[in-house]
């Protein structure tokens, strides 16, 4: 996954998830708000709410206080504490409205306080608004996650993600693959065409990944020339042709700030074939060891360890 | 507010709501009005049980769903037997016998057949 194709989702109707006891309201809800194009999601109570919202993962909740079992405050409470969910908008509809109903709301992380009765445009407009502010902060995130010089996600995304992926593959006994690459002899390219040179060369493999990797892989801008690919549902035998048809590619590149100057660059793979139980910091490390093994032993190659049981080492040149 | 009929006892005209102009209600406005007989059954009950709890949930749930249907006197009328029965503690039908009186000529009225137009 490139952060260009993350945000695939953008003409789906957005999905709004009402927890209310009142059939009547959900009636009104579901056809004035679903006039709107939204998807609507209806649930009578505070467990069901709850439960249609890990299902469903809504765009925004709209969320009843007063209900039997389960009320309004514990579900806003149990939605925070999701980490899937903390940042689902809720807007709190409800006919209780003291002052300390609405501090207590807004201090569980309600992002807007509706009183019952209320107006149908005004909420329509509140619901716009949370979805709004929503994308917004999504976009803030993610930009807060790219490279500005290559568009590919930043180390900080990769600790993230990996830990997840590495964590993921382990629980479903699934493959995964890390690679980290690292152009060669960098230095010199900076040193001799200058940085612009340097930067172009490290655009032209990041277009490289792009294009290259799936979409449920994920092309990372690990360090200054470094970069890290996560690999999921992948055994390390395949991340290692993968790795190869881009480095054979990359090396057969014409730069044209240094058109007499191939570059290179090494890759060290480390993967399995299902889930073993290796620290994801581990996996890392021996993916770096093998980059620099291949770095010591010419450049220009990848060397792959395959830690499934019965590990090996394989190397590719 | 576009309603019309008086908020006056049984006899007086048929409320109508104040979204029955607009053709994005009115199949909205036909099934809550379908449902009436319905809530004003469950009303009546808990009032003969004199099960306050049930008969407080019924109007909160009338507060805050009927104005959106355009029937905001019916609104205001359950919120006032929700408000009697948080005014009181312990709370019971007595207190707000009078409230409840007022709700469901409000919830009949808007029945064809019920009002002054039948009479």
């Amino acid at each position: 996954m490139t952060p260009q194709t993350s945000h695939s989702g953008q003409d789906v109707p957005a999905r709004v998830l009402v927890i209310d006891d009142c059939v009547d309201l959900h009636r009104l809800l579901k056809v004035r708000l679903g006039a709107e194009g939204y998807e609507m999601i209806e649930a009578v109570g505070g467990e069901d709410g709850l439960m249609r919202a890990r299902r469903d993962t809504p765009d925004v909740v709209l969320l009843d206080l007063e209900m039997p079992g389960l009320d309004g405050f514990e579900v806003l409470r149990a939605l925070k504490e999701d980490p899937r969910l903390q940042d689902v908008p809720v807007i709190v509809l409800s006919g209780l409205d003291s002052p300390g109903d609405k501090v207590t709301a807004f201090d569980l992380g309600a992002i807007d306080f509706v009183g019952k009765p209320f107006d149908m445009a005004e909420l329509r407009a509140r619901v716009r608004s949370a979805l709004k502010i929503s994308s917004l902060m999504r976009m803030l995130e993610q930009r807060a996650q790219l490279d500005g010089l290559t568009g590919l996600w930043n180390r900080a995304y990769f600790e993230t993600q990996w830990a997840n992926e590495a964590k993921r593959a382990r629980r479903h006994d699934h493959p995964l693959s890390l690679a980290i690459v690292d152009i060669d002899r960098f230095k010199d390219v900076n040193d001799s065409y200058g940085h612009p040179a340097g930067d172009a060369v490290i655009q032209g493999l990041a277009r490289l990944f792009q294009r290259e990797l799936r979409g449920s892989d994920i092309a990372c801008r690990y360090g200054g020339e470094e970069f890290a690919l996560v690999m999921p549902e992948t055994s390390p035998s395949s991340a290692l042709a993968l790795c190869e048809r881009i480095r054979e590619e990359f090396g057969a590149l014409s730069w044209p700030r240094h058109p007499g100057r191939g570059v290179t660059f090494s890759c060290g793979i480390a993967g399995a074939r299902g889930g073993v139980p290796v620290d994801p910091a581990d996996w890392v490390e021996i993916a770096d060891s093998n980059l620099y093994a291949a770095k010591r032993s010419g450049r220009d190659r990848s060397i792959m360890t395959d830690l499934t049981p019965e590990p090996g080492i394989r190397q590719a040149s | 507010m576009g309603q019309s009929g008086s908020d006056g006892p049984r006899g007086s005209a048929l409320l109508t709501s104040s979204f029955a102009e607009d053709p994005a209600y009115a199949g909205l406005i036909r099934r809550f009005i379908a449902g009436m007989p319905e809530r004003i059954r469950e009303i009546e009950c808990a009032v003969d049980a004199s099960d306050v709890d049930r008969l407080r949930v019924v109007a909160h749930q009338l507060k805050g769903a009927a104005p959106g249907y355009g029937f905001e006197t019916i609104g205001a009328a359950a919120g006032a037997v929700e408000a009697g029965i948080e005014g009181h503690a312990p709370a019971s039908i007595e207190h707000v016998r009078d409230d409840v009186r007022v709700l469901i000529e409000r919830c009949r009225s808007t029945l064809p057949g019920q009002g002054a137009n039948a009479a």
